[in-house]
């Protein structure tokens, strides 16, 4: 193995231009995965993240609060344009697969049939990706959980009781050592997220690494993407040092992820002829329920999901009322106590419960029905990106729904009580009572804590230009040179996480667009058939 | 009557005050030089930071009894982790945080919001405790906004902080150089 080649944005002296075969901006599941496969197949590879590479194992302070600064874009807490939604990205070496909880779903059925009858997506049936998530969960351990702790446990029981349909979550884990802090960055370097995984793979096979410098911009000449252009960040990854960032490549592949993906495009002046860029981005909106249980829960130990129920998902049909999943949501004292938005008196004795609490997570999915269109990807004065997603009566009956659901599997769980993460909701003592209480309970931003780990969408795929940005490849309609090779390509949310669809997307395109380029290049070539056997 | 007429001059002002904030208080008597012992915040105003200080304390009552010395340290502590936590954020929202509490520091704004031309520091617990809840059970979505924030910043400021981890039995992760007693698996 030689020596990695990293440059780091805030110690860089003066200005940097690498060339390369392939620039590829962000390192999360689909620009990591992409670059390990376009590196194996003897490509040189340039990787430009916009946050910093926090080996983990290192600083192993397990804090919330310089950890979600540090490895969240925005801290965690990246508002929707009227702020009722907190989104949680990572910005860091590896994106979201650096902090996210593990859960590694299968695209549903239902959903990629959706996308054939009504997206004309005919490429991406279930048995046309079975082979790329088989090969994404063997290369990061993909297996389901078998030993949840008692937050999980108690969701099962609730389930089981309830006659609910209900299921081991499958995680990408190796010799896990079942702390519960993958919301940190994995301690132990047992998570198999992009930056322990792909990333380092990437960088032994000749891939170079940028990190803490903001793509700007993509150089435009005609239908061709020249460069990549970025500046240099602060050790505070905020404000430009001044040092820019060129990365020159024949082909450039943009995996920001939603919302960032779009808007460097937008920045950057890409053809948009039937105005799709950054619409139709979608968030599976997640809503809360705490329950106070009788059992010493101690939700901040141990995998935080582990089980999640289906019951729920597809009830009313694909293209019926919003749909949801529901697992739990364990975590330390930051994330579980701000789902609590109690003063004084309430909130000390609320918190004081926390090893007794239960809380309930609902991810409801968008994108599917008519009155479901998502969000809007805006571009401030300066370039940044915030999105734009209106509630509507739609969501809000997703988010009444599932916190029925929520509390009938708490109270079956054995809950005291249960407390939609409401501000102005009761604390129910028994189902009955949250049922009527739900029924008639005021839902209004920002009293309903809304958040969502899912942001997607914003440069669906399809074979239609008029209907898409990019192709079922991830190839852009427009450029000649560009693809997108992340979760901004998905023409609706999930219905699950999304990170294995990711993974095993970004998967399949980039080995197609490595052998696009290996016909091209007889040196590649054989360097990609060798790495495949 | 539903809609008092203080609440609508509350909303109204806070709303306009949002706006005009950032051109308004550059013609105003800034308190920009810290006074004198403060610390050197990367992100937090000297606004921002005296309201914290007044708001903490009462959204997490009997959590934090303001006369032990202790606790004193840990707010301070928590206020440097809260800083540290906004510096990393993007200059827009650096900039919307910092319009909050500018605005919430108008005089006009405290006559409306606490009653009283008092500073937020010298408002009593309960002046303050009663706008905190007036604000979380507005008909505005403003001043709901403006309850949400300041309860948040509080959360962050202070359930990170391993001094306030026995008092919510939370014992704390199982390495580190925080690692607690632990009853972890």
């Amino acid at each position: 193995m030689s020596t990695r080649e990293i440059h780091v944005g805030h110690t860089l002296d003066r200005d940097l231009m690498l060339e390369g075969d392939v620039a590829i901006v962000g390192t999360g599941a689909g620009g990591a995965i992409s670059a390990e496969i376009l590196a194996r197949a003897g490509l040189r590879v340039l990787l430009v993240e916009e946050g910093a590479y926090h080996d983990t194992r290192q600083d192993p302070t397990l804090r919330e609060v310089p950890m979600f600064a540090r490895l969240y874009r925005e801290g965690g807490v990246q508002p929707t344009k009227d702020g009722a939604i907190a989104i949680v990205q990572g910005r860091t070496v590896g994106g979201s697969t650096t902090v996210n909880w593990t859960s590694s779903f299968r695209t549903p059925a239902p959903t990629l049939r959706h996308w054939r009858d009504v997206h004309g997506i005919d490429a991406l049936a279930p048995e046309d990706l079975a082979p790329w998530f088989e090969r994404i969960e063997q290369r990061l351990h993909i297996e389901p959980w078998q030993s949840p702790n008692l937050n999980n446990a108690l969701l099962a029981r609730g389930a089981a009781r309830l006659g609910w349909a209900h299921a081991a979550i499958p995680r990408n884990v190796r010799d896990c050592g079942n702390l519960g802090y993958c919301g940190l960055g994995c301690p132990l370097g047992a998570k198999q997220s992009m930056d322990r995984t792909a990333v380092p793979d990437a960088l032994d096979h000749g891939a170079a690494l940028v990190t803490r410098v903001r793509a700007e911009r993509l150089q435009l000449s005609g239908d061709r993407v020249t460069a990549v252009e970025g500046v240099a960040l602060d050790e505070y990854g905020v404000r430009a040092t001044g040092k820019r960032v060129w990365l020159r490549a024949p082909w450039v592949v943009v995996a920001a992820a939603a919302i960032h993906s779009p808007a460097l495009l937008m920045r950057s002046g890409v053809p948009d002829p039937h105005a799709l860029l950054g619409k139709r981005t979608f968030l599976q909106i997640h809503n809360y329920s705490l329950a106070l249980m009788p059992d010493l829960v101690d939700p901040f130990y141990g995998a935080p999901q582990s089980v999640y129920i289906d019951q729920f998902t597809w009830r009313d049909g694909v293209t019926g009322r919003a749909g949801f999943n529901m697992e739990v949501a364990g975590a330390q004292p930051v994330v579980s106590l701000n789902l609590w938005k109690g003063l004084g008196t309430e909130m000390a004795e609320f918190a004081r419960r926390l090893p007794h609490l239960h809380t309930m997570v609902s991810q409801i999915r968008d994108g599917f029905h008519p009155d479901s269109p998502g969000g809007e990807v805006h571009l401030r004065k300066d370039g940044s990106a915030v999105l734009d997603y209106p509630i509507n009566e739609y969501n809000w009956d997703g988010v009444r729904s599932s916190y029925l659901a929520m509390a009938e599997c708490q109270f079956a769980a054995g809950a005291e009580s249960v407390h939609p993460a409401c501000s102005s909701a009761g604390a129910y003592r028994g189902w009955p009572e949250a049922r009527s209480g739900i029924g008639a309970l005021r839902l209004r931003s920002p009293d309903v804590f809304l958040n969502s780990t899912h942001p997607l969408g914003g440069c669906a795929m399809g074979s239609d230009p008029r209907t898409s940005v990019v192709d079922t490849y991830g190839r852009h309609h427009q450029m000649a040179n560009l693809a997108v090779f992340d979760g901004s390509v998905f023409p609706t949310s999930l219905g699950v996480n999304p990170s294995l669809s990711i993974y095993a997307l970004a998967a399949r395109n980039a080995s197609a667009l490595a052998e696009r380029i290996a016909a091209r290049r007889p040196d590649v070539q054989q360097e990609s058939r060798h790495e495949q056997q | 009557m539903l809609l008092s007429r203080r609440g609508l001059l509350q909303a109204g002002l806070l709303g306009s005050a949002a706006v005009w904030a950032g051109g308004l208080l550059g013609c105003v008597a800034r308190r920009d030089s810290p006074s004198p012992g403060a610390t050197q915040r990367a992100a937090l105003s000297p606004p921002a930071e005296e309201i914290l200080r007044a708001v903490i304390p009462v959204v997490l009552g009997p959590l934090l009894a303001a006369t032990d010395p202790a606790r004193e340290q840990a707010l301070d502590a928590g206020l440097a982790s809260l800083d540290d936590y906004l510096a990393h954020l993007s200059l827009p929202l650096q900039q919307e945080a910092r319009n909050v509490f500018d605005t919430l520091d108008l005089l006009p704004l405290r006559v409306l919001l606490l009653g009283t031309r008092q500073h937020w520091h010298e408002a009593p617990p309960e002046t303050i405790e009663a706008f905190l809840r007036s604000a979380r059970d507005s008909r505005f979505s403003l001043l709901r906004r403006s309850y949400v924030f300041l309860q948040s910043m509080a959360v962050l400021a202070w359930f990170d902080q391993p001094s306030a981890w026995h008092e919510i039995g939370y014992p704390g992760p199982p390495l580190g150089p925080y690692a607690g007693s632990g009853r972890h698996a």
